[in-house]
């Protein structure tokens, strides 16, 4: 009884991280649409369901899902090994480390508009550093301050859609255990 | 279960972020300019470094307009246009600034430090 009880744990994380993972592309590859007056500067609504993963499952879960949409993403959009694609990859893993950490340390008293912002600011920390790194310009780093106004404001937005996400979400899984 | 999306250190790490992100607005070197470029739907009419003093008249379809680099300073001296709003913007000195007669059809902007040197000290068309 006890171990087909965990069985279906397992069986509904490995679904629901399957499910972040493919939402999560589908974000990735819609905003890769929109129009937006420079290429890099979206929103990062994909970034909502690896905040989802890291809530309900933890850091590894977190990296799963970041690394799958940065990888599939960049295969589904033609940019896989293109500078976009480093730009994502550098941001990505950065944005995720941040997350992770903080959510380490903080334990339960960062929520996750915080812990979106972090990753939002982190994002943009890891991309200017592959962008001064590939371009090799410092004009790069004049563009630091406002991205940090614009990552806040998209961070605090993601960290509420997040958790309104969540919400329904634990409400969803604690009724069918 | 307890509401956790948006705690005291959520404030807290917003606000930190967003003096930084002010913080390094206002400490950010704002880098002086090195030419002077003027422009005329995107062709090149003038270019000079901001160091020599110097004035120049460059023509407009309403007539000349006079240009004086002075102290790494550019401003508009005197221009043939109606209101005369390019004469009375301030002058400008750092590199991305802009000033613009749009009667006459003149974009005055400035450039920052070239990394490659060029060859020519100035360059009038």
């Amino acid at each position: 009884m006890i171990s087909s009880a965990i069985d279906r744990l397992r069986a509904r994380r490995e679904a629901l991280l399957a499910l972040f993972s493919a939402l999560a592309i589908a974000i990735h590859a819609f905003e890769f649409l929109l129009p937006s007056p420079v290429p890099w500067l979206r929103p990062g609504l994909a970034n909502i369901l690896t905040l989802c993963a890291l809530f309900l499952y933890g850091g590894r879960a977190a990296w799963l899902v970041a690394l799958t949409r940065i990888c599939l993403g960049g295969l589904l959009l033609g940019t896989l090994l293109s500078p976009t694609f480093f730009l994502a990859l550098s941001g990505g893993v950065a944005a995720t480390a941040m997350m992770t950490l903080a959510h380490m340390l903080a334990g339960g008293r960062l929520g996750t508009v915080g812990i979106s912002v972090l990753g939002a600011a982190g994002h943009i920390l890891g991309q200017l550093l592959m962008a001064a790194w590939l371009l090799r310009h410092p004009g790069v780093w004049r563009l630091f301050p406002p991205l940090l106004m614009l990552a806040v404001v998209t961070g605090a937005f993601n960290g509420l859609a997040a958790d309104l996400l969540l919400q329904r979400l634990r409400l969803r899984l604690a009724r069918c255990p | 279960m307890a509401r956790k999306c948006f705690t005291l250190w959520d404030c807290l790490v917003v606000a930190v972020l967003l003096i930084t992100a002010l913080a390094s607005w206002l400490l950010m070197p704002h880098a002086d300019g090195a030419m002077v470029i003027v422009e005329r739907q995107g062709r090149v009419l003038f270019r000079a470094p901001l160091h020599c003093r110097r004035e120049v008249s460059l023509d407009g379809p309403l007539g000349p307009t006079v240009i004086s680099i002075e102290n790494g300073w550019v401003r508009v001296k005197n221009s043939s246009c109606p209101r005369h709003l390019c004469q009375h913007h301030k002058a400008i000195r750092r590199s991305g600034e802009m000033l613009a007669c749009l009667p006459n059809g003149l974009v005055i902007r400035v450039a920052g430090p070239v990394s490659v040197p060029e060859p020519y000290d100035f360059l009038s068309h």
